[in-house]
């Protein structure tokens, strides 16, 4: 059998990966964490094919079976218009991925961008320029900024997107930039501008590679956060609306009806409890294992 | 080649609310040295002595106080601030630490890249590797390991590495800081050959940087020695070790644990250091080297010393060798 | 039967549980320390001497370190078979002078915090009042000659030197009143300068109080001002023993020839080769000795581990070239 050649770069990729999955497998919560996302992922994408009542999702009533309990039908019962909470529940994990998935790419590009720059001149005016700024939108809290923003626009799941980002940003800013004041006074950057390196190299790839780790954790956890803050918003009328699957919005329909319909509000809320804790699981493991490879 | 005038490097030191300069470090304060073609120049001092700033600031990592770096005839700083690539091809450094000198990031081909794109060495892709070939041959690692991350090298092999980089784009002169302090005592005497041997094969000027006397005794053509900042002594080498005239000279060459009983006997006579070395924001009046001196005198904490030729090619900082009248 | 050793380690087998497999660090080391005595044990980078110091000070991190075997006896009791009270009491038999002054202390307390705290914690300190301590830890801060120990207490260790914090780090070690002190490379972040003062505080404070000290360091010169005897580690392989004298007027290793020679010399000699070839990887180390790849002398038997042949108790190396030397196993503790 004639040997084939693996190019080294790639031989190389694919030892880290075993390596990555030996250290990572170790932890059973991130594991359980890593299956819990795969599932929600899986469920989210093959919607269609895999929910019991497809149709449930959009416009759809069904005044007989309305509010019924969990049941071999209805595999998590109905809602007071007839929809199967179970179908239900998989089409809202398409909007809780699509809210986590748009906000991390609206947030982390500008913030890790301003991060590399403001730490990278740490101590001149840009430094201070960019972190102040940071400083104001981090004082606000959270929702009270996001709910400010959702209500002057247009109540849609986009805007609530567009909410959530704004307040994001600063903490992909932060954390690049503590990392860029560290690392620029290693040799190994002392040594690229020696040669004569243009900035644009030094900061995207010289710099950025070692941030790579702590911001892949830190998407991951956030994807957690980001989903429960979009509930939020829907739960109170501003993001997802009905007849909209959002996982949020369904809580609130169903907390009308509490605690006799209790299944109307209870699954969603568990399930967004189980998107978050996957989150949440899988960041962790993910930051044991990448942290401990840092320079 | 090169020659440094009255060079100075100082930090400010800021405190208070306003964050306003309350002091500062003379790292480097007013150094005069010289360094001819071929030469290695063993630049030697313990920790606040400035050494490596001022290798730092030959280099360009810092820009000079005060005072003048002439490389080749031209002002080195002036050529900097107008082309700093064209400089930082003639002019290179290997750091010290191995273990922070190359970005764990990158593959060792990629590190050793980046200069030869910045200096245009090389036209095409297949070129530059030929070129990235040819170096690890010259510092005697693997072809293979091109592709590896400085993690699954060991020191030794990363400081090759390292070598290998400031050799890219073909310099003249190499700053070397300490580059093997950091390294096992059988890989040190591997790497130091390396070096000499290099220096042979592309005519190369050194200047080393270290605290390692014993090292320097058979690899420096001269030898400096600097404490908080200044200069103390600067000679060839073998009238350096011959004759060694400063107090702290001595004090270093006595301090030295050495390996065998010859050695004990090249020693000068056991000079038991004292005191602590002052911290560099706080440099004692007069001559810096007072507090530890065993040979201290009155005139020591009221003036510092002159630094001027006391033998033939033999320079010494200390009130000991001034007081002859009309010496020089 | 001779005055019971303070501390010894019989044929220790150390290993880590990696991805790629096992590596076997240490293979059945063995080593001891007589009242009074100053040891050293030299090594280069990853010869296994960390190893041997962790797992005696119980810092080992188990897993992925496993102990495979052998004992570790402190003042004749073995320390890998005891646990709770009476570990911890043998334990307090030893003191750990560590590597890094700058690393070692913690920088958000004073000094004198840090040094009073191990004066109580240790069976010396028990019950003493505030004044008493800080009496007690003032006289050891001037036993180890650290300039102005009323002020320096109040000070924090960033406002101290490295020969300084290094000294603060001697009198947290001599306080509790050990049997055994462990010097971790003890003057390697350190100035020659500073290093020769260090050095003769030591040097004093263990033949005044007539404690024994296991110096470990990979700096030849340190070795021979300071110790009586030396062992020469190579690979998790004890590969020689000596009086330090003999050992640096006549090495018999090939690895300690090599390692000595490798030492630039006042005397200026050039520099030497250094030993061809690299320390090797725990995973595809050799069977029997594991220094014969690098070996000039190796032989066809060098395959079989070498066992360490003795000259008395004090001499013996671990080397098929010296098979000539009275044969007696190991080193045996009676």
């Amino acid at each position: 059998m004639a040997k084939i050649r693996i190019p080294p770069g790639i031989r190389a990729a694919w030892m880290g990966a075993r390596r990555f999955w030996y250290k990572f497998s170790k932890n059973r919560l991130s594991v359980i964490g890593l299956i819990a996302v795969v599932i929600v992922i899986l469920l989210a994408i093959f919607a269609r094919q895999i929910a019991p009542y497809p149709a449930h999702a959009g416009r759809f009533v069904d005044f007989a079976n309305a509010s019924r309990p969990p049941s071999m039908t209805y595999l998590l019962g109905t809602d007071v218009v007839g929809r199967d909470i179970l179908s239900r529940i998989f089409f809202g994990f398409r909007f809780s991925l699509l809210m986590g998935v748009i906000v991390l790419a609206l947030v982390v590009p500008p913030g890790v961008v301003l991060g590399l720059v403001a730490g990278y001149w740490k101590g001149r005016w840009i430094d201070t320029l960019i972190m102040r700024v940071t400083d104001v939108f981090l004082a606000v809290p959270p929702l009270v900024l996001s709910l400010a923003i959702a209500s002057v626009l247009k109540p849609n799941l986009f805007n609530a997107m567009i909410a959530v980002s704004l307040m994001w940003w600063p903490w992909y800013c932060r954390l690049v930039y503590g990392i860029t004041s560290s690392v620029r006074t290693e040799f190994f950057v002392q040594a690229a501008e020696v040669a004569g390196a243009s900035k644009a190299h030094i900061l995207f790839r010289e710099i950025l590679p070692n941030c790579v780790s702590p911001i892949l954790t830190k998407m991951s956890l956030d994807m957690g956060w980001v989903i429960l803050l979009g509930a939020a918003l829907s739960f109170v009328g501003l993001g997802v609306q009905p007849p909209r699957p959002g996982l949020g919005t369904m809580v609130a329909d169903g907390a009308k009806y509490m605690p006799d319909s209790w299944w109307i509000a209870v699954f969603p809320a568990l399930a967004i409890m189980f998107v978050v804790l996957g989150f949440n699981l899988l960041g962790d493991g993910l930051r044991d294992v990448l942290s401990v490879e840092e320079v | 080649m090169l020659e440094l005038t009255d060079l100075c490097k100082y930090f400010p030191v800021q405190g208070g609310i306003l964050r306003r300069k309350v002091g500062e470090v003379r790292a480097v304060d007013g150094v005069d040295l010289r360094v001819a073609k071929g030469e290695i120049l063993g630049l030697v001092g313990e920790s606040g002595s400035g050494k490596s700033t001022l290798g730092y600031t030959i280099v360009g990592i810092y820009d000079p106080t005060r005072g003048s770096i002439t490389f080749k005839g031209s002002d080195l700083v002036a050529r900097r601030r107008h082309d700093q690539r064209a400089v930082s091809k003639e002019v290179q450094i290997v750091f010290q630490d191995p273990g922070s000198s190359l970005n764990p990031k990158r593959t060792i081909k990629q590190t050793l890249e980046l200069p030869l794109k910045i200096h245009r060495v090389g036209a095409s892709r297949k070129e530059r590797l030929a070129i990235l070939k040819e170096l690890m041959r010259t510092v005697e690692l693997p072809e293979p390991y091109l592709y590896r991350s400085p993690s699954a090298l060991s020191g030794g092999q990363r400081q090759r590495v390292a070598v290998a980089r400031s050799l890219a784009s073909r310099p003249d002169f190499l700053v070397l800081d300490e580059p093997t302090s950091a390294l096992d005592v059988s890989v040190q005497a591997k790497l130091t050959r390396l070096l000499l041997s290099l220096r042979e094969e592309l005519d190369l000027t050194y200047v080393f940087i270290t605290h390692d006397l014993s090292l320097m005794r058979n690899v420096a053509t001269s030898v400096a020695i600097m404490y908080l900042g200044k200069t103390c002594e600067i000679a060839e080498a073998e009238p350096f070790f011959a004759q060694p005239l400063h107090p702290y000279t001595q004090m270093l060459l006595s301090s030295i644990p050495v390996v065998s009983e010859e050695e004990e006997k090249h020693k000068p006579k056991q000079v038991i250091p004292s005191g602590e070395i002052p911290s560099p924001v706080n440099i004692p009046s007069g001559c810096s080297f007072r507090t530890r001196c065993p040979s201290v005198m009155d005139i020591c904490s009221v003036q510092d010393p002159v630094f001027r030729e006391v033998l033939p090619g033999h320079h010494v900082r200390c009130h000991l060798y001034g007081l002859e009248v009309g010496a020089e | 039967m001779s005055a019971k050793r303070v501390f010894e380690i019989r044929d220790l087998q150390v290993g880590f549980r990696m991805f790629r497999g096992n590596l076997e660090v240490l293979d059945r080391a063995s080593l001891f320390v007589d009242p009074g005595e100053k040891v050293g044990l030299v090594g280069e980078t990853g010869c296994g001497k960390s190893i041997t110091m962790k797992a005696t000070i119980g810092i080992l991190p188990i897993p992925p370190a496993y102990i495979a075997g052998g004992g570790i006896y402190v003042d004749g009791h073995n320390i890998l078979e005891l646990r709770g009270r009476e570990l911890r009491h043998v334990r307090g038999l030893m003191s750990l002078i560590p590597q890094d002054p700058g690393a070692s202390l913690n920088p958000v307390f004073r000094v004198g915090t840090q040094l009073q705290d191990a004066i109580r914690y240790s069976t010396a300190g028990r019950g003493l009042g505030r004044r008493q301590l800080r009496r007690k830890a003032i006289s050891i801060l001037s036993e180890v000659g650290l300039p102005d120990p009323e002020r320096n207490l109040a000070n924090y260790p960033i406002q101290l030197s490295g020969g300084m914090k290094q000294r603060v780090l001697i009198a947290m070690a001599l306080v509790t009143n050990p049997l055994l002190l462990i010097a971790d490379e003890p003057t390697t972040a350190l100035d020659v300068t500073i290093e020769a003062q260090i050095l003769r505080l030591m040097r004093a404070a263990v033949d005044r109080r007539n404690l024994s000290i296991l110096i470990i360091t990979h700096n030849l010169g340190v070795v021979r001002e300071f110790t009586d005897r030396v062992y020469i580690m190579y690979a998790g392989q004890v590969s020689e023993q000596a009086p330090t004298r003999t050992l640096f007027e006549g090495p018999l290793h090939p690895y300690t020839k090599g390692l000595i020679e490798s030492v630039p010399k006042l005397t200026g000699e050039g520099i030497a080769a250094g030993i061809p070839g690299m320390v090797p990887d725990y995973m595809e180390v050799s069977p029997g000795c594991r220094f014969a790849p690098r070996c000039s002398h190796a032989m066809e038997v060098c395959t079989e581990k070498p066992v360490m042949r003795m000259q008395g108790t004090a001499r013996g190396v671990a080397c098929y070239l010296y098979e000539a030397m009275t044969e007696r196993e190991g080193t045996c503790s009676s």
